[in-house]
């Protein structure tokens, strides 16, 4: 008998499995890479306010198109504002738009994707056929014409991305659901008098949490994607918002002159969801390494 | 057996139905839930007029002032006779606006596509045959970056250096030669190639162990015909469903690489009757991408059954 152990067995195991997943982490190169460059994007969208060396949204028109310089490192727009401060405040929207479809898909996902794999027959059909239809149909084409009908705005950007966004959750919590409905020890959970929403939270949700967790992040990359390019379209955030996407829409007529108008705000485009792959990719070779492509 | 491939064909058509009347009623029901009357800022800025008897007089001419349920299944029977209405704005017919725009849209897909095979593919098999090595990681980096690059930066981007700064090609517009694709399709063209350029790494990978292909060089074949021949065309199932799938991204993408580029195809006509609020032409164009989509996928189904005899259709 041990008498001075102060550890159990198994408590010894999970801080050993969570240290060998630490270690293989700091091992994944997508990972750190992806995780630094999103690290590096939310500090910037927190703390915009001081980072951004000039005024977003009010310029000076003395200061029309200016090239990139060391008073203003990535130039000026058409009305003297500073490039690099709308980057900086661009970061906000970027992210946010980011998180909060991901967010509405999430809900929705699950809570579609639970009611599908629980209860089956028309209620999983007709769940199952309208994700089929919107997972279908080009996503982004689709937001185009919710955009083209309700108008115009950001916030309008959140609804029409939530709706086309939560199909590959919703099929991922309900294939979990019936992977682990028939099990037996749900079966002896239930058996022992425990109820639908304890099965739900204590059995079936931690399977799903490393596939929710891949999906949302590559997500976000590709909501910011998507209203960049609807932003791009004039069908997204409106002026003067710095959005990166609206950025590039002015950057457009002026490529000749001022190039730098097209260059900078792609590039934080391009980085932020190149960023964003890479911690999706490198978070699923992490946590589940089957789904890997 | 060949013999179910109607069957197959028939039902697949019929279960995109489904896909056709959702597309159309979320743009019908949206068009009048929303707070602002499309009709009546149509008319002001059509006719210049605040006169509400215009306004009436452009309902009534066009049917608007019928129950929605009523409208709707109108527009459902004529869009089964192939009459998608008029569009608002030029009255004529909106299939023949799109239908003029079509061959400039397909131009630019087909070529986007081709582009996206000729680079993905090999790109592919060369990082799977020299897998870990600094070949391999240098695809994987460049299929990274080409996944997440947007599509309009990198049209802009091509624009600035080879249109403007070098001048080799024409920066935008259309034309029957051949400078003015080169640029959009490539624009269109880059992220699905490195989609394809994945895709077709990992499962060449998963192919090449296999007990045949071992056979196949242990018979003493070329090389390349291994890899073509024996690797290839059994590693192609996953590649040609993720090129499937990724059709609708090239329709969307064509959307905007048409507008960075001033293509004259049906994506900048949506967009610039969106902004016309010429609803009817929006329709249209929503309608007749979601069939070509529903068509391409059930070639790439279809094209199944030859890339493996053993997929039967029933």
């Amino acid at each position: 008998m041990n008498a001075v152990a102060t550890t159990t067995p198994a408590v010894a195991l999970r801080r050993t499995a969570r240290r060998s997943l630490w270690r293989r982490a700091r091992r994944l190169r997508n990972l750190t890479i992806g995780g630094g460059i999103v690290g590096a994007v939310v500090l910037v969208a927190i703390l915009a306010s001081w980072i951004a060396p000039y005024d977003p949204v009010r310029g000076d028109l003395n200061d029309y198109l200016r090239a990139p310089g060391s008073r203003y490192w990535f130039g000026t727009d058409t009305f003297g504002r500073d490039v690099l401060s709308r980057i900086v405040y661009g970061a906000r929207i970027s992210l946010g738009v980011g998180a909060a479809v991901q967010a509405s898909a999430l809900v929705i996902g699950v809570v579609l994707g639970l009611l599908s794999g629980f209860y089956g027959r028309w209620t999983d059909n007709l769940i199952m056929r309208l994700a089929e239809i919107i997972f279908a149909f080009p996503g982004l084409l689709f937001a185009i014409a919710i955009m083209a009908v309700i108008g115009p705005s950001l916030y309008n950007v959140f609804i029409a991305l939530g709706l086309v966004s939560w199909t590959s959750l919703a099929r991922v919590v309900r294939g979990a659901v019936l992977a682990v409905k028939e099990q037996e020890f749900v079966e002896a959970a239930r058996a022992l008098g425990a109820s639908n929403r304890r099965i739900i939270a204590r059995h079936l949700l931690p399977n799903i949490v490393a596939p929710a967790i891949v999906l949302v992040t590559l997500g976000i990359g590709g909501a910011i994607l998507a209203e960049a390019s609807l932003s791009f379209l004039g069908l997204g955030a409106q002026p003067p918002t710095p959005s990166w996407g609206s950025m590039l829409t002015v950057g457009r007529d002026y490529l000749t002159e001022a190039p730098w108008l097209s260059i900078y705000p792609g590039l934080a485009i391009f980085l932020t969801v190149m960023g964003f792959n890479l911690l999706g990719d490198g978070l699923r070779d992490l946590l589940d390494p089957r789904m890997r492509v | 057996m060949r013999t179910g491939l109607p069957a197959f064909i028939a039902r697949r058509l019929l279960l995109a139905l489904p896909v056709f009347i959702g597309v159309t009623l979320v743009t019908f029901v949206l068009m009048y839930v929303v707070p602002g009357d499309p009709v009546t800022v149509m008319v002001e800025e059509k006719m210049a007029s605040t006169d509400p008897t215009a306004a009436r007089l452009f309902r009534e001419k066009w049917g608007l002032n019928d129950p929605l349920a009523v409208q709707y299944l109108k527009f459902l029977r004529n869009a089964a006779q192939g009459d998608l209405g008029l569009s608002f704005r030029s009255e004529q017919p909106v299939l023949n606006a799109v239908l003029e725009r079509f061959p400039a849209t397909a131009k630019l897909a087909a070529a986007a596509l081709a582009i996206a095979v000729v680079i993905g593919i090999p790109l592919g098999i060369l990082a799977a045959l020299r897998q870990n090595t600094v070949l391999d990681a240098a695809a994987i980096s460049l299929a990274t970056f080409g996944v997440s690059i947007p599509n309009f930066w990198l049209g802009l981007l091509l624009i600035y250096v080879v249109a403007v700064e070098l001048r080799w090609l024409p920066p935008s517009g259309y034309g029957p030669a051949y400078p003015y694709l080169i640029m959009p399709a490539l624009t269109l063209g880059t992220g699905l190639s490195a989609v394809i350029a994945r895709l077709t790494r990992s499962s060449m990978l998963e192919v090449i162990r296999q007990d045949y292909v071992r056979t196949a060089r242990a018979k003493g074949l070329a090389e390349r015909r291994v890899v073509v021949v024996h690797a290839l065309r059994n590693a192609a199932i996953p590649i040609v469903t993720i090129v499937g799938v990724q059709i609708s991204g090239l329709l969307s993408g064509a959307v905007i690489t048409e507008r960075v580029f001033s293509w004259p195809g049906v994506g900048r006509l949506l967009l610039d009757s969106i902004g016309a609020r010429d609803l009817p032409v929006v329709q249209g164009c929503v309608l007749f991408i979601a069939s070509v989509f529903i068509i391409l996928n059930l070639a790439v189904d279809l094209s199944y059954a030859w890339l493996d005899p053993r997929i039967r259709y029933e």
